[in-house]
């Protein structure tokens, strides 16, 4: 009988309003693999934050390793109990070495005042071995890491401390499938070595791969809890969202995309490299009137860029983009807009709205120099709020109060204010969706989709940037890969299998052990 | 114009600037903006001032002065840290307050509207070729390696600075984020304590009002075009004391008017500022850090 | 009975809470600076019963003051809408009175233009001068902060020597000729001490006021200054934003020097124009950064600092008084979660109290 590593009783925390956990109880036995599963916005990461000492619960029982912890605990005092979290957004500082960061918070075990580098880069070696299968350069800038292998450090500040319980937070996010099926080799060797695992996500079939148990958790409840052998797909999912979910329904269109006249053409386009990110380099694509390309690819290859060159933020060292008979070289902004491109940011808070502004406002911005809202740089508030509370009523935003501050307003609803804005303009062709449903629940994903699918029904062409995965499969026409600036590969969406993609994604750094 | 006197002059001159400036430098690691260094050297000037004044001993009154730096960088954390103030504003308010009280208190206190009676000063040493130095010469070069050392191979120092590029990453390991940040501007209130006192009692033997004269932000510009580097420090602040000793120099010297040399070390730092980025800045200065609930 | 839509309703409820954050500070400030008052042997009440009689006999004095004000702090608000921070006020104000000085006395224009001509040379003294550290921050990176006093201490320098020298027009101290009558700004009625050129003051923060809510360009300021970055998706120049507010920052303070030289003084004298442009930055932090609200809070400044001369004169508090006092409201109203916290922790209680009494 093995006795609870874990044990969560009745826990609740609010938001404001918002309830973000209700009673929740769940227990987690030593040495098992835990899945905590729900859509976003449905409070296991909040639950495992209280777990840790991130945040402080307002009621309820938290017991770790027969510990009962106070309501008021920081990660310091998780931590000494053997808890560990590898969050989703890594907390690691770019400009120190891996060393450095995993030793952090622990500069006793190397000296008692004076930090010894040599000491603390044998100390991390000697770690890797004795947990094995990870390899990381200890003397390493992090600044110089790959997404996969910071999170190998996160994993190995965790086992430095000798952690008993590892959390992870959407730990697969960021990785190829071929990253994907290597972490879970590791957690089942971290499992037999006795660690007990929780892993966060959204992600039904990477629970059924990896997990013993899974417990699933719907806007802020806990609904159930099952042994992954006794359970399928359709019943976790069925718990997830408390119906079915609509699988989206792609045509499956004949037409090879040789035959289709594109209505844009990205050509040779190269772009300056802006401190560490990645430019573009010869960057080939086409976009198609009534059809969805979606870029698939592990963050940090470009798509950033992509998305600026679009928008017309970041401006081309080369290239041209060739749409209706022009060429166009200079990309600024005001000729994109002409050009009718409309873009979905992919961080609505940091790139799509002004938070502290109303709705009117981060809507009507965006309609520079139009003549239906400005005269003479007057702006014609009648006119404008027509428009908004018009807006407002088709996308069915809530709180539908055009004075509201965006600040206050949910996820989903900030993103429609986005999506109005940017999908109604006028003379719209293209629209460029980066990351569109990143964060949202499954009613607003649904939304997003169901809008990207009418836009292309409509006849615009929709140019999908995502690292979801299912998401670029389920939506796409055709799927692009792009790789360290890139198009490494372009087919028709059902000629593409998953492991095929993934391949195409990680390059040949595939299993790579990172070398000093 | 002997070497031998320029440089003694650029020693004098440059010491108080030195000081608040390894202040300035180590308050921006733990990734707090000091733009309260004014406040802090011309509080620690007065506090040295008048407490030399009252028990007659100089170093009594630096001592003093250190412990009055070091309170008032903490209040100015307080404000920033507990507060959630914006980290130039604070400041800058705090300067402010320090102008106005330290000349009411100049004239309730020595009944004069500019200088204060005169006052012991500290020990002085004669030195061979760089003439008389105060001694706090030989504490801002031990304060130099102090820092060096503190910042770069002490553990304290490694999360001073963790604290400053990733205060998020910093308390996810368990690193007291707000201790470190008031640790930090403990140390710069008593470095920038330590260069007011040299202004007032170390150096010119009165307390002047308004004396500091806008050092505070000649020293955030001195750190920030050494890099943030505490050895590259004593060059630019070392420069900007020849500078000035250069300054007073040239007004008898070549019939120059004197505004147009008073202007020098404020219109060399300007263009200096030119083509300085402040790339070395540690990435989360001037942010405030909240962990999770609100 | 009114009916107030739920709109307004929300909106009035968020600005009686800043209005309640500002109250709170002033007070609070008014309450440690009585401390240091009684420190120094002057009874608080009776200190500050003394600037409020003295401002209220002088009030043409206070009025002649907030002119000033109102210019020096509408010279913070409109940059700090676009995030940039103008400290250059102090050079600002001296250049623009010097130039209007200048103008008003070395060149004949006829009546109607001359003190048109001589506010606006004052502006495009102070415009430029604040172009030089708004250039420096977009360009270089550079903190318009440190560039701003250190343009201060330049200009200061520089127009001390000119007021010495060049445009010298006394033999006794450091000042300019006095201006000619055709460039005077009439004052309100003979023998007042404030002019017209209050008018001009108001009239300007309810234009930019209007700039602010009513126009694109207002609309691009505050964004940019909220968010630069998602502004620049939307095709506003971030840049471009930060230098014209700070230039129109620049020229505000520069006219805030022609209107007290061409309605008060009549001539620049050294050293008169001291402080007025550090004040601004209370005057447009107490007004929440807010045009219209500068009128209110620089009228507040005038009446500390015209009070505060007698208070110097009665008692042995001097009128730098006033700019501690200053210090210490900016760094208050900045530091808003001293007071949030502890109606946080208040809520909370209250909160637990329940749960408890629920339960029972």
């Amino acid at each position: 009988m093995s006795e609870a590593m874990i044990s969560i009783r009745d826990v609740t925390i609010r938001f404001g309003n918002l309830v973000a956990n209700d009673r929740v109880s769940l227990d987690v036995e030593k040495g098992e693999i835990m899945a905590l599963l729900g859509e976003n916005g449905a409070g296991k990461s909040t639950l495992m934050k209280i777990l840790y000492g991130l945040y402080t619960r307002e009621s309820g029982e938290i017991v770790i390793n027969g510990k009962n912890m106070p309501r008021k605990f920081a990660p310091l005092d998780a931590i000494k109990l053997g808890v560990s979290m590898v969050p989703q957004h890594f907390m690691l500082i770019d400009s120190f070495t891996v060393a450095e960061n995993i030793v952090l918070g622990e500069e006793h075990t190397i000296n008692k005042v004076i930090y010894n580098q040599q000491k603390a880069i044998d100390k991390v070696g000697w770690c890797c071995t004795e947990f094995g299968g990870i390899q990381v350069c200890a003397e390493q800038k992090v600044a110089d890491l790959t997404l996969g292998a910071k999170q190998k450090v996160e994993i190995l500040k965790a086992l430095y401390r000798g952690t008993k319980v590892l959390i992870l937070d959407e730990p697969t996010t960021v990785l190829t499938p071929q990253e994907v099926d290597e972490l879970f080799d590791l957690l089942r060797s971290l499992q037999d070595k006795g660690i007990t695992i929780i892993i966060i996500t959204h992600k039904l079939h990477e629970v059924l791969a990896i997990a013993n148990r899974v417990t699933v958790m719907r806007l802020g409840k806990k609904v159930a809890s099952f042994e992954t052998v006794n359970t399928n797909a359709k019943e976790l999912s069925r718990a997830m969202v408390g119906k079915d979910i609509m699988s989206v329904h792609v045509e499956e269109n004949g037409s090879e995309y040789q035959e289709l006249e594109p209505c844009f053409y990205l050509k040779n386009l190269n772009t300056k490299p802006q401190g560490d990110r990645c430019n573009l380099k010869n960057f080939n694509l086409k976009l198609y009137p009534g059809k969805i390309v979606g870029v698939a690819g592990i963050d940090g290859n470009g798509q950033t860029e992509l998305v600026e060159v679009l928008t017309g933020v970041s401006p081309l060292a080369s290239g041209e983009i060739v749409t209706g008979g022009e060429c166009i070289t200079a990309n600024a902004l005001d000729n994109m807009r002409a050009l009718g491109i409309g873009v979905i940011p992919e961080d609505r808070i940091e790139q799509g709205l002004v938070l502290d502004l109303s709705i009117r406002d981060n809507i009507i911005i965006g309609y520079k120099k139009d003549k239906r809202f400005e005269k003479r740089g007057i702006l014609d508030m009648k006119c404008v709020n027509q428009y908004v509370d018009d807006l407002i009523k088709k996308y069915d935003i809530r709180p539908a109060r055009r004075s509201a501050v965006c600040r206050f307003v949910s996820g989903g609803n900030q993103q429609k204010v986005v999506l109005a804005r940017e999908l109604e303009r006028t003379g719209l062709q293209a629209v460029v969706a980066s990351q569109p449903t990143r964060g949202l629940d499954v009613g607003a994903t649904q939304f997003t989709h169901g809008t990207l699918l009418k836009l292309r029904d409509e006849g615009k062409a929709v140019l999908l940037v995502s690292s979801d995965l299912d998401e670029v499969m389920a939506l796409s026409d055709f799927i692009a890969v792009i790789r360290n600036g890139e198009i490494v590969a372009f087919k028709k969406a059902c000629e593409f299998t998953k492991d095929e993609i993934g391949l195409f994604m990680g390059g040949s750094h595939v299993g790579e052990v990172i070398e000093c | 114009m002997e070497l031998s006197t320029l440089v003694s002059s650029m020693l004098r001159l440059g010491v108080p600037l030195l000081l608040a400036s390894l202040g300035v430098l180590v308050s921006a690691k733990s990734g707090i903006v000091n733009m309260g260094m004014e406040g802090n050297m011309l509080w620690s000037a007065f506090v040295a001032a008048y407490v030399t004044d009252l028990t007659g001993s100089p170093l009594v009154g630096l001592l003093a002065a250190v412990i009055g730096g070091m309170l008032y960088s903490l209040l100015m954390g307080f404000f920033i840290i507990k507060g959630r103030g914006n980290h130039v504003v604070c400041g800058l308010g705090l300067n402010f307050v320090i102008i106005g009280a330290t000349t009411v208190l100049l004239s309730v206190i020595w009944n004069s509207s500019g200088y204060s009676t005169p006052i012991k000063r500290l020990p002085q040493l004669d030195l061979p070729w760089l003439g008389q130095q105060s001694m706090n010469l030989i504490v801002a070069v031990i304060a130099v390696f102090a820092v060096w050392f503190l910042l770069s191979k002490m553990n304290v120092g490694l999360r001073i600075r963790s604290v400053g590029e990733h205060p998020a990453a910093a308390d996810s390991v368990g690193v007291d984020v707000v201790k470190y940040q008031f640790l930090a501007l403990a140390i710069a209130g008593i470095l920038g304590g330590l260069g007011g006192a040299e202004l007032s009692i170390g150096q010119m033997g009165y307390f002047i009002k308004q004396m500091t004269a806008s050092k505070g932000f000649l020293a955030y510009s001195a750190v920030i075009f050494a890099g943030y580097n505490p050895f590259i420090v004593v060059a630019t602040t070392m420069f900007l004391g020849l500078l000035d000793a250069f300054q007073m120099r040239a007004q008898t010297m070549f019939n120059i008017p004197g505004q147009f040399l008073l202007v020098l070390p404020y219109l060399v730092t300007l263009l200096a500022l030119i083509g300085v980025g402040d790339t070395k800045r540690p990435k989360a200065a001037g942010k405030t850090y909240v962990r999770g609930n609100f | 009975m009114i009916k107030i839509s739920n709109n307004t309703k929300e909106k009035l409820k968020w600005q009686l809470l800043d209005l309640m954050y500002i109250a709170i500070s002033i007070v609070l400030a008014l309450v440690v600076g009585g401390i240091f008052m009684a420190i120094l042997g002057c009874d608080p009440i009776e200190g500050y019963w003394i600037i409020f009689s003295k401002a209220f006999s002088s009030f043409g004095q206070v009025l002649r003051r907030s002119t000033v004000y109102i210019l020096t702090g509408l010279a913070v608000a409109i940059p700090i809408k676009t995030g940039a921070f103008n400290m250059g006020g102090e050079g600002q104000v001296a250049a623009g009175a010097l130039a209007a000085a200048v103008i008003g006395s070395a060149i004949a224009l006829p009546m109607g233009i001359h003190p048109v001509v001589c506010m606006l040379g004052a502006l495009v003294v102070g415009g430029v001068l604040a172009f030089i550290s708004a250039f420096m921050k977009v360009k270089f990176g550079s903190s318009e902060v440190v560039t701003g006093i250190m343009v201060n201490y330049i200009v200061m320098y520089v127009i001390q020597y000119l007021s010495m020298y060049t445009f010298r027009g006394s033999a006794n101290s450091a000042q300019t000729a006095e201006v000619f009558e055709t460039a005077k700004i009439a004052r309100a009625y003979p023998g007042s001490q404030w002019s017209y050129g209050l008018f001009i003051s108001i009239g300007l923060c309810l234009f930019f006021a209007f700039m602010i809510n009513r126009t694109r360009l207002g609309l691009e300021m505050k964004s940019a200054g909220l968010n630069p970055l998602a502004s620049r998706y939307q095709g506003v120049n971030t840049k471009t934003m930060s230098v014209l507010a700070m230039v129109i920052g620049g020229a505000m303070a520069g006219l805030g020097g022609a209107v007290e030289v061409l309605g008060g003084r009549y001539l620049y004298l050294d050293t008169y124009f001291a402080s007025f442009g550090y004040d601004g930055i209370a005057v447009s932090y107490m007004a929440a950064n807010n045009p219209i609200g500068v009128i209110i809070t620089a009228f507040i400044i005038s009446v500390l600092k015209v009070g505060a001369v007698a208070l110097d004169r009665q008692t042995n508090v001097s009128i730098h008084y006033i700019t501690a006092l200053q210090g210490l409201i900016i760094t208050l109203l900045v530091s808003p979660y001293l007071v949030r916290a502890v109606l946080e922790r208040l809520r909370r209680r209250k909160r637990e109290a329940e749960l408890v009494a629920n339960e029972m």
